[in-house]
Formats: C-alpha cells, structure tokens, sequence
C-alpha cells in the first residue's frame, strides 16, 4: 500500500468511525431513547415525592401502622427519612400550609424519633390518631 | 515500489468496505454509549411513569389521604397526576375490588372503597367498608370542616437528561427489606376464597373534639376568637390546650383562664388581614378554618366557635 493510498484509507475509517458513533448517539439518545415506562417511585420528582411524604403521614395518623410508614418512607430512598419528615413539617409551619397537614408530618417525624420544638404543639397522640372508622389493622 | 492497475483497482474497492466497517464499529460506539453507559435517565419523573405495583400503592396513599382530609378535589388532582383519569379511576376500582376480594378489611381497603365511592363507583360490594359517617346513598364530597384554597399539585417539567446512571431501574425489585410488612402490590390473579368474615364494618370509637358552632359575629368590639370547649357530656370543660394558627405563625391558649365567660372559655385577639385555623393540642380534633376578620363593613369580625369532645 503507497503512502498516499494508506492516508485514505485511515481518514476513511476515522470519518466512517465519527460518523458511525454520532448516528449511533443520535438513534440511543433522540431517536429511540432508553425508556422508563416503569420507574422507581424514588425517581419522582422532588415536588411529587414531598406530596407522597404528606400522603404518608396522613396514612400513618389514618392507620397508625408506623412500620408501614416506615416502609412507604423507604421506597422513597430518603438520606435520612426521620428528619426529612420533619424538616417538612417545620417549613410548613413557616408557610401557608393547612393546620392538618402541619399536624400530620408533626406526628409522624415524632414517631420516627425527630422531634422538633417548633412543631411539638401539632403533634397528636399516636394511640389517638386514627378516625373512628379508619384505625389499626382487622 | 510501483503499483499495477488491478492493484489499484483493488485498493479502490477496499475503501468503502473500511469506510462501513469504520462507521458500523462507530454506531456500535455510539449504541453502547446511548444505551448502556451514559442512557437519557429520567430523575425526576411523574407518578404517571412509575411501575404498576407502585402506581398501585400511590393510589392507596392518594386514597388513605382522602379518607383523612375528605378533600375529595385534591385526591382528583393527585389521581390525575398518573395518567389517564378514566383509566386510573379503572385501577382504582379493581385494586379496591380485589383486596374486597381477598379479604382484606383493614383501613387501606376501607380508604380505597371510600374514595371510589365518593368518585361514583356505588358498587354494592364497597358498602361493608364505607365509613358510618358517609350516607350510602346521596353522600356527596363535601369535606366534613371547610378545606383552605385548593391548592394546585405542582406540575413539574420532564426534563430527561442524559448524565450517567448506575443501572437501569425496570421494575422495582427491593421495596421492602427486614421485618417491615408487604406492601400492596399489584393484585395477583390467583383465585382466592371468598372472604369468610362478615362484612360490617366495626368502627373503634377515638376520643376527638367536633366543631358543633362555628359563627362569624359582628359585635363590637370585634377582633376576638371566643371559643368554649366541652366535654363529653356537654359540660365547659377547663384547662384544654388550643393552637391557633395563622400564615406563618401559631399560639397556644388555654381554656378556664377567665372564669368570668366560663370554665370552658378562652379567647384570642384577631389581627385585620390575617386568616386563621383552630384545633385543640395533643388529640384528635376537628380544624376550624377561614377565620379571618372581614365581613362586617369595616369592623373587625369576631368568631364564635364551640368544640365538644365525641365521647370514647
């Protein structure tokens, strides 16, 4: 093989390589992107994953089943679920958040041993914080 | 060295076989990169895209919550956040239906049928489990306490982005580890034996404090929370813990700390503009909202609300 022909050659590959990969790119990323149609309920956004934190809570006072919430807390993946709880619970006493939901995320962040004093008054008896009609298991 | 002309001829037909071969190895690359190593990962994704099993018990917590506040609009809002409401409400149904099935009367199923009722689907088998406090027939969603402004679930932007993952999550494989109980899943199809209980519903009665009155009153000099909380049978009941909360803020009274108006009396000064809720401390209780001071042309509005505590 000349020189010349050789040079060829290699830019030949080095272009087809290039090309190669940015078509490639191009079909995994734009094209026919990976696709989670089943997705972890810890991917969720932060905005949907504080409205199930909230739900949780209200769970718990419903059914005052703390290992349940404990578990529903750990789909979650939280750092520290405890105190993520209630650091939610103090911001929303600083904000324009109902009393109820203040009460629920007080009790429950208690529960799970991160007691805060700035909350204590929103937090109800957990033998206490089922309705009538919804407490405990059968 | 010199070439001859069918040496030539050849090394021309070599140049795109190298030149596909190059780029089949770069879609290759490029495949290998997009798909495996560095795939478009969605981090901060809509309930709407979660696994079966765990939209299923996304709609029980959406159901446990409506149980709790009654707020019949925000369980809509949150239902809708998984797709479809026609089909959600569907799932809603057969994940009720099923755990009616399976025998499971516990809280979780009575809040699936509660709101499955409250959205229409009257079915015969969700009577056992609906609670006392909501008529069969013509119940309507109306929260038992007025709710605040509903308040819109944030919609947050989809933005996939291509940073690197640790590996593709399909399908949740480790929700629950140690002792913590199972969770429900997606219901099997496994035909289980009707439930041998029998199905009415056994409510375990809790001590909690109703609002029986809640009066806005115009009376001068106006300003004033009055509250008057009582027992069970009816009598002022001293010495009760009361927080009132405002956007911001919140106070704890007491009741029985001016005998003049009552043992069961207690009051607080309102602020012009403020808007603010009621409860009593460390028990269940109704929340008494929207108490504000507008309303009486240029007074201050005065409430008068009374608590009775339901008996245990």
């Amino acid at each position: 093989m000349s020189g010349k022909h050789g040079w060829v050659v290699i830019l030949a590959m080095i272009v087809g390589l290039l090309g190669g990969v940015g078509l490639g790119l191009w079909i995994g990323w734009v094209l026919a992107p990976v696709e989670y149609v089943d997705t972890d309920i810890s991917f969720l956004h932060p905005a949907y994953k504080e409205e199930l934190i909230l739900m949780i809570a209200e769970a718990y006072l419903l059914d005052g089943d703390l290992n349940m919430a404990r578990a529903r807390l750990a789909l979650l993946r939280l750092d520290d679920p405890p105190n993520a709880v209630a650091d939610m619970a103090e911001q929303y006493a600083t904000q324009d958040k109902p009393l109820a939901e203040i009460q629920a995320l007080a009790t429950l962040a208690a529960a799970l041993g991160a007691q805060r004093a700035p909350v204590q008054p929103y937090v109800l008896p957990t033998q206490q914080a089922a309705l009538p009609w919804g407490g405990g298991q059968p | 060295m010199t070439i001859t002309a069918p040496q030539r001829r050849q090394k021309r037909w070599l140049l795109p076989v190298f030149l596909l071969i190059a780029l089949a190895a770069g879609i290759g690359i490029g495949l290998l990169v997009s798909w495996v190593l560095w795939p478009v990962e969605y981090v901060d994704v809509a309930p709407a895209s979660l696994h079966p099993a765990h939209q299923n018990e996304y709609l029980l917590l959406v159901a446990m919550s409506f149980a709790r506040n009654r707020d019949l609009g925000r369980a809509q809002r949150r239902l809708a956040t998984l797709g479809n409401p026609a089909q959600i409400e569907a799932q809603l149904v057969a994940l009720t239906e099923a755990r009616i099935t399976s025998g499971q009367k516990n809280a979780e199923t009575r809040a699936l049928a509660a709101l499955a009722y409250a959205l229409g689907y009257r079915r015969a088998a969700f009577q056992p489990y609906l609670p006392e406090i909501l008529p069969t027939a013509t119940w309507t969603p109306i929260p038992i306490v007025p709710t605040s402004t509903p308040r819109p679930l944030p919609v947050p932007t989809d933005t996939p982005t291509a940073t690197p993952t640790e590996t593709p999550v399909s399908a949740p494989t480790d929700w629950l580890t140690g002792t913590v109980p199972a969770l429900t899943a997606t219901p099997t199809s496994t035909p289980t034996p009707p439930p041998t209980w029998t199905p009415t519903v056994t409510p375990t009665p809790r001590p909690r404090y109703v609002i029986v009155e809640q009066e806005r009153t115009c009376a001068p000099p106006g300003g004033v929370l009055a509250v008057t909380v009582l027992d069970a049978n009816g009598n002022p009941q001293p010495g009760v813990e009361l927080l009132v909360r405002w956007n911001g803020g919140d106070d704890r009274f007491f009741t029985g700390l001016k005998p003049e108006n009552g043992p069961g009396y207690a009051d607080f000064d309102l602020e012009r503009g403020q808007v603010y809720e009621l409860t009593v401390v460390g028990v269940e209780s109704d929340v008494a909202l929207g108490l504000d001071t507008e309303g009486c042309e240029g007074r201050p509005a005065s409430w008068t609300v009374v608590l009775r505590l339901t008996r245990p």
